[in-house]
């Protein structure tokens, strides 16, 4: 543009602006007024400016966002028409959990495997089973949620145990795609902080490296949640892909983009006043797509205490595909580039987890301090924090512990239980909980409604 | 073998400047919050200082039911309130006129006098509470039973403030419809621009207002093309009768509908802050604040859809969410039902909870302007800003708004985009979930509000009979013909007639004929 249409303003400078608050301020204190400490460390400024921009380039999806609809296979025909359904119904992706083998071609029947995004999550380890399933599909886009130090990390075990279970995943590795996945999302909603979850994800995926070597780069991919802290959310996702790309060049990998599948967290659900859980639904699912995920998995409002229907998967369906479709952000992956903001906090989320994935690795690597209970230490000590600052309401969940609303009872509409199991089991090591923030009051609440 | 060491690595980078001419400083980026042309905010600190006031309206039918409402939220934090009025008042009629017999309670409260605006306010502390009007042809009476409903509840004018809103839309469409002529409804302005400048200090006396612009198909540089050229005129109308500009800039504020197209209507927001200073920069203001636009959003209605109405929860969101990103100081935010009934209490609280929630949960209130350089936004910003400016000069080489509706001009613009909008519907190109993308086959059960008109148009009859029954007749004659008398000379203050005849027990009908004697109807 030849002239500038703003001209008769003067530029201003941050330097001009900062001394403008104080101005504004009237005395008050400009740290203590207008700085934000996260727990991660992180100080939040009042503003940004160009100068906060890194200029760093991440290697994001070039494409659109996939919307996933999550099915667990019980009955293969039931699972096989719901995904058609959700198919024909905007979702252009399927996430199949299951607890034991099944007919994969029935589950599968009428299903472009091609063109559609599968994702096969087990609660069990059958290499035969997997690699079967695998060369059926034959397909790029079928990814196997397989993640033998995410279980032990959630479990307390070993599917089998160390030996057996890395044999088995060999045999995955040497031979299919997409074999690995990272369970980031269980750090997210054990409530650890997102320095933690990303260096612990990295060196999570660093454990796979190192055993199955530079090959299995490829095959790995990536499971986050993210909660309500809409921008450092985006930041969050950015940032994994700095350090995966920073870790993949110490194995000279070059040009592999991390695949990043996505849910809102479960940790700020709750189950009274549930339909604020479609708001935080909404807010999470945006931050997934602007922090660059490729495949997301919204959850329903009522996950948490209903089964899974028809309603609730719909709507959360709906709102991907609102998304996608109304609001011009079906392929907004990228438009946090150059963000002042954003990146500054990208940046800053990545260097402290890179220290933090130093520190894992030279006290032995990820596997290491998971044995040794360091893990699930520094895990409970952020979960314990949070939850701090959710009893003083430093943290607020509308409807649980602000605005609350007294006349709401729950105790008749819990198809599921809403709460942390207890285990009895006899563990390995100790198992990393995911536990939702409001679980305490919930049942002080129930507990009332009963009396 | 020993474990590889990981000590030396360092964060990967790869510069991407020169990368894509997106990717690039523009020249407004120097520009910041709380100092002209205000392009990141219109104070410094924006909502970490203050976060954008909550307000909600209601719109329900009876006085009573919308007290409730307000006093209920009033109570959650609440501190504007919105009120709309039914058909009938807002076409002039009492409820027992034979031309209002079904438009009693549609759309909003109906309030025949001074008694029904007491009901509506009742316990409310409206010195506490700021009140928004729609700019209408019944603004007089209405305006005249607030201040007297207010005296009576024992507060004092200078203590209430408020807004009135004025409708851009309307005034391109339907300007030659409007009750008054041009030249008596600007008479009504001046004097109410008087009356509250003097006594009612904290009264902003303008919001102009875009509700409906993009329903009829403008896109965004024209919205905001058109909401600034009609602030522009208003400027020149009141610097004509000699008002400085430091004076009218704080009293006139812009309410803007936000829609779905989500970074559009961010830049929207922005783009309008640096025009509206560079428009009011000519007129060389002494302070400072007059360059700031004052910005109150509304989620759109017209994205609502009746089909699978949960569906709406994640719109409002999201649009919620541009607005608060854009930088408005106030927001309302619609109920998830509202394309269909009244809101019940469950949708109001919802749609409160998702003010709450945005405010609480999301920490989005911790930086100003947080989207400040995204190049996708900056881009935007720097697009709708030029393209609206050639828009808004268009209006001004002919003369200013009034003259070029005159022309047809505007109404020209918006049927044009109006046409591609429309085209972009028909080939699939805008697609509105559970409508004309992938639709439901049988539409859930919703409970919903039913309004009953009947029974309240009776009891609205009854108490106007009660009224006129214990009203000194003589009285209001007087104030009514005092009001025929101010219209036709122009020596009293119209406002100040209106209230004399509201604390006299006039009613909505009784004032509007009154005026109507000089003004005509239609």
């Amino acid at each position: 543009m030849s002239t500038f249409l703003f001209d008769e303003f003067n530029p201003v400078s941050a330097a001009a602006w900062k001394q403008k608050i104080q101005v504004d301020l009237n005395g008050a204190d400009y740290n203590e007024t207008l700085l934000y400490k996260t727990d991660e460390g992180i100080i939040v400024k009042p503003f940004y400016t160009k100068e906060d921009r890194t200029n760093s380039k991440i290697n994001l999806p070039k494409k659109g966002f996939h919307i996933c609809q999550t099915l667990f296979i019980d009955d293969e025909k039931i699972a096989n028409s719901l995904a058609i359904d959700a198919l024909k119904r905007g979702a252009n992706s399927i996430q199949f959990k299951a607890s034991k083998k099944f007919d994969y071609q029935k589950v599968l029947h009428k299903i472009d495997v091609n063109s559609t995004l599968i994702y096969f999550q087990f609660s069990f380890l059958d290499d035969d089973f997997q690699l079967e399933l695998s060369k059926y599909c034959n397909s790029e886009n079928t990814y196997f949620q397989t993640d033998i130090i995410g279980n032990l990390a959630e479990s307390g075990n070993w599917f089998v145990n160390l030996k057996e279970d890395y044999k088995r995943l060999e045999v995955l590795v040497s031979s299919t795609k997409n074999c690995i996945a990272v369970s980031g999302d269980l750090y997210q909603n054990s409530g650890a902080n997102m320095v933690q979850q990303l260096a612990y994800t990295l060196a999570h995926a660093n454990e796979y490296l190192l055993h199955f070597g530079k090959n299995a780069a490829t095959k790995i991919h990536f499971m986050f949640s993210v909660g309500g802290n809409y921008f450092f959310e985006i930041a969050k996702l950015r940032a994994f892909r700095i350090l995966w790309e920073t870790l993949l060049t110490e194995y000279d990998v070059k040009n592999v983009k991390a695949h990043i599948f996505t849910q809102p967290s479960v940790r700020n659900k709750t189950v009274y006043d549930y339909h604020v859980n479609m708001l935080r639904t909404t807010s999470e699912c945006m931050s997934a797509i602007l922090g660059g995920s490729n495949t997301i998995s919204n959850v329903s409002y009522d996950t948490i205490f209903h089964k899974s229907n028809e309603f609730g998967n719909r709507i959360a369906r709906n709102q991907l595909l609102i998304l996608q479709q109304e609001t011009y952000l079906h392929e907004a992956q990228n438009f946090a580039d150059g963000s002042y903001y954003i990146e500054s906090i990208a940046q800053q989320l990545a260097e402290k987890a890179l220290i933090t994935f130093k520190q894992i690795e030279k006290a032995g690597g990820f596997l290491h301090q998971l044995k040794a209970g360091v893990i699930q230490k520094k895990i409970s000590e952020s979960a314990l924090k949070e939850e701090e600052h959710f009893t003083t309401n430093k943290m607020v969940l509308v409807g649980s512990n602000f605005q609350i609303n007294t006349k709401d009872t729950m105790k008749n509409n819990l198809e599921l239980y809403p709460f942390v199991k207890q285990r009895n089991l006899k563990t390995l090591l100790v198992p990393i909980n995911k536990k939702r923030l409001s679980e305490t009051i919930e049942k002080e609440r129930l507990a009332q409604e009963n009396a | 073998m020993p474990r590889k060491s990981f000590e030396h690595i360092t964060l990967k980078k790869t510069d991407f400047k020169n990368q894509h001419s997106d990717y690039t400083t523009r020249e407004h980026e120097d520009f910041i919050a709380g100092i002209a042309p205000n392009l990141r905010g219109s104070n410094a600190t924006m909502y970490i200082t203050k976060p954008w006031v909550i307000i909600q309206n209601a719109s329900f039918s009876s006085a009573e039911e919308n007290n409730a409402f307000y006093r209920k939220n009033v109570e959650a934090g609440l501190k504007e309130l919105f009120v709309a009025f039914d058909l009938a008042t807002q076409n002039g009629y009492d409820s027992d006129h034979e031309r209002a017999q079904s438009d009693v309670g549609k759309a909003g409260v109906a309030i025949d006098s001074v008694e029904d605006m007491k009901v509506l306010f009742d316990t409310i502390p409206l010195d506490e509470i700021s009140i928004s009007l729609p700019m209408n042809k019944t603004i007089l009476p209405i305006l005249a039973f607030y201040i007297v409903a207010a005296e009576e509840q024992g507060f004092e004018l200078h203590q209430l403030s408020g807004t009135f809103q004025n409708d851009v839309l309307k005034e391109i469409t339907s300007r030659n419809t409007d009750n008054y002529t041009p030249s008596p409804s600007m008479k009504i302005i001046a004097d109410i621009f008087e009356y509250t400048k003097n006594k009612m200090p904290k009264f902003n006396a303008i919001s102009i207002s875009d509700d409906h612009l993009q329903e009829a198909g403008a896109t965004a540089e024209i919205e905001l093309a058109y909401m600034l050229a009609e602030g522009l005129e208003h400027i020149k109308k009141n610097i004509e009768t000699g008002i400085s500009m430091d004076r009218i800039a704080p009293k006139l504020s812009f309410f803007w509908a936000i829609g779905m197209d989500h970074f559009t209507e961010i830049a929207k927001l922005r783009a309008a802050r640096m025009l509206w200073a560079k428009i009011v920069n000519q007129f060389n203001p002494k302070d400072q604040k007059s360059l700031a636009l004052k910005i109150h959003c509304q989620t759109s209605s017209w994205s609502l859809t009746a089909q699978d109405p949960f569906n709406n929860v994640a719109r409002t969101t999201i649009e919620a969410m541009a607005a608060v990103f854009g930088g408005t100081e106030s927001l309302h935010i619609n109920t998830f039902d509202e394309a269909i009934a009244s809101p019940t209490d469950f949708s109001a609280q919802l749609a409160l909870n998702t003010q709450l929630f945005l405010q609480q949960e999301t920490q989005i209130t911790k930086t100003v302007d947080p989207w400040a350089g995204s190049f996708h936004l900056e881009k935007l910003t720097e697009e709708i800003a030029h393209n609206a400016w050639t828009l808004n000069k268009e209006i001004e080489d002919l003369g200013g708004m009034t003259k070029a509706i005159e022309k047809g001009i505007p109404q020209v613009r918006i049927e044009e985009a109006a046409v591609k909008k429309q085209a972009r519907i028909d080939s699939g190109k805008d697609l509105i979930v559970g409508v004309n993308s992938y639709p439901l086959k049988h539409e859930d059960s919703l409970p919903i509000k039913n309004d009953n008109n009947e029974a309240l148009r009776k009891t609205q009859i009854e108490r106007l009979h009660f009224l006129k029954a214990n009203r000194n007749t003589l009285e209001v004659q007087k104030s009514l013909e005092n009001i025929t008398n101010s219209a036709k000379s122009g020596n009293e203050n119209l406002l100040e007639q209106a209230v004399i005849a509201a604390r006299e027990r006039a009613t909505l009908g009784e004032i509007s004929d009154a005026l109507a004697i000089v003004f005509g109807r239609h």
